[in-house]
C-alpha cells in the first residue's frame, strides 16, 4: 500500500499541477530514502482524505443556462479540491522539514523522459541533494 | 475560509442528526450523570477581517468550532476509523462530537459551552474543516468529571507569502468570476490557555470538586477524516515562522 502511494506521489509531483506553472518537488538535504518515502506516503495519505467539494449551482428553468451553470460549478469545485490537496501536501511536508522547490527546466525535461521507476529514483536524488536544483519557494 | 466553514457546518449537521449520548447543554443539569463526562470550553470569537467595511460587525458569528473524537493512542487513530478501525466505539455511541452552536453562556466576544460526552480518551480532532492530523492534544475524561479545556482561540495559519483576501480582491473575483485568481486558503490553528479573570465564569451549579483542568498530551496523530485541510494544532506555518531566521518571502510567488 505504501509502495503504491509512493508511486502515486512521485507521479503527482512530476507533472505540473493545475495551480502551478512548473513542477514542484520537496527538498531536504541528505534525507534518507526510507524517511523520504515514509514522509511522502504519510502526506499523500492525508491529501487523499480531502473530500469531494460539492458544486454549488443556482436553479434555472432554462436547460442551457442550467447546463452552463453546472459545468462552471463543477469546474470550480474541482479547482477548489485541487487547491485543498496542494495545501495539505504543502503543510504536511513543511511540518517534516522540507522546502518546496520549483524544478529547473533541465530537471523537468530529464524527469519527463524517464519511466516510473527511474522517475522515483530521480525524484529521490533531487529531494536529497545537498543543494536544491531550482528556485526555492516560500514554505 | 467561508467554504471551509460551510463544509464544517454541513458535517456538524450530519453528525448532530445521529448524535446519541453526546450533547451540548444549555443549562447545568440538576444532577450530573455519573456515567457521563463533561467538557467545559470557552471560545474567543474570531475577529471579522472585513470589519472596516461600513456596517460590518467586529467579530464573526461562531458557526464552526471544535470537533472532539475518541482516540486510540496504541493504534494512532480515531476509534473506528483508519488505523483504529478494529477498535470502534460501542454500538449506539459516536466516535466524534462535532460542533453544535448551543452555548451555555454568552459574552461580548466569547461563548461558553458545556458538553456531555462518554468517558474515554479524547483528542481535539479539528476545528471547522481543518483536521489536526499532524499533531494534536489528547485528554482523558473520567466518568462523572467536568474537564475544563480552558479558553480556545482559533486563527488562520497562513503560509509564507499568503494572506486573507482583501475587500478589493473580493470585488475583483465578483467581476472576473471563475477566471479570477483563486484566493489563498489557510488551515486553522488553535491556542488553549487556562481560564483567568476576565473570562466567562464557570456556571453556577457545576460542583467545584468535580471540575479539573484538562491535562493535554501533545503530538497525537491520526488520519484526515474530516475531508478538509490538515495542520498541527499549534500551526505548522506559525511554528516555521517563529523558528525561521530567513527574510520574509515575496508575495505572489507560485503555489504548489
Amino acid at each position: 500500500m505504501i509502495r503504491t502511494r509512493w508511486i502515486a506521489a512521485a507521479a503527482l509531483l512530476a507533472v505540473p499541477g493545475a495551480a502551478a506553472a512548473a513542477p514542484i518537488y520537496f527538498h531536504k538535504p541528505s534525507v534518507a530514502r526510507e524517511a523520504f518515502q515514509a514522509d511522502l506516503s504519510e502526506c499523500v495519505a492525508l491529501a487523499g482524505g480531502v473530500g469531494r467539494v460539492r458544486p454549488q449551482t443556482v436553479y434555472s428553468p432554462n436547460i442551457y443556462a442550467a447546463a452552463a451553470g453546472a459545468f462552471l460549478a463543477g469546474f470550480m469545485a474541482a479547482k477548489e479540491r485541487r487547491h485543498m490537496i496542494d495545501n495539505v501536501l504543502r503543510t504536511c511536508m513543511t511540518d517534516k522539514g522540507y522546502r518546496r522547490v520549483e524544478a529547473s527546466q533541465a530537471a523537468t525535461a530529464s524527469i519527463k523522459k524517464l519511466d516510473q521507476k527511474a522517475r522515483e529514483e530521480r525524484l529521490y536524488t533531487l529531494a536529497s541533494a545537498p543543494e536544491p536544483d531550482g528556485k526555492v519557494l516560500p514554505r | 475560509m467561508n467554504k471551509m466553514l460551510i463544509l464544517a457546518a454541513g458535517a456538524a449537521a450530519a453528525l448532530a442528526g445521529t448524535a446519541a449520548g453526546t450533547k451540548p447543554l444549555t443549562a447545568v443539569p440538576a444532577k450530573l450523570d455519573p456515567t457521563k463526562a463533561y467538557v467545559l470550553v470557552e471560545y474567543k470569537l474570531l475577529a471579522n477581517p472585513y470589519a472596516s467595511f461600513p456596517g460590518s460587525r467586529k467579530t464573526m458569528p461562531l458557526n464552526a468550532g471544535l470537533t472532539l473524537a475518541r482516540y486510540d493512542p496504541a493504534l494512532g487513530d480515531v476509534r473506528g476509523l483508519g488505523k483504529a478501525k478494529d477498535n470502534p466505539v460501542p454500538a449506539g455511541q459516536l466516535s466524534a462530537e462535532a460542533f453544535r452552536n448551543r452555548p451555555i453562556a454568552k459574552g461580548a466576544d466569547s461563548r461558553l459551552f458545556l458538553l456531555e460526552v462518554e468517558p474515554d480518551l479524547w483528542v481535539v480532532q479539528g476545528f471547522a474543516a481543518t483536521s489536526f492530523s499532524l499533531g494534536s492534544y489528547s485528554f482523558r475524561l473520567e466518568p462523572g468529571s467536568v474537564v475544563d479545556l480552558g479558553v480556545v482561540t482559533a486563527e488562520n495559519d497562513w503560509a509564507e507569502g499568503q494572506r486573507q483576501a482583501k475587500t478589493g480582491d473580493i470585488f475583483k473575483m465578483a467581476l472576473i468570476g471563475p477566471f479570477a485568481k483563486h484566493p489563498d486558503m489557510a488551515p486553522m490553528r488553535l491556542t488553549f490557555r487556562p481560564r483567568a479573570a476576565g473570562d466567562l465564569p464557570v456556571p453556577a451549579g457545576l460542583p467545584a470538586d468535580k471540575l479539573v483542568p484538562a491535562a493535554f498530551t501533545p503530538d497525537q496523530k491520526f488520519g484526515n477524516h474530516l475531508g478538509g485541510l490538515v495542520n498541527r494544532i499549534e500551526g505548522v506555518n506559525a511554528r516555521a515562522r517563529a523558528t525561521s531566521a530567513e527574510p520574509p518571502p515575496v508575495e505572489g510567488a507560485p503555489k504548489p
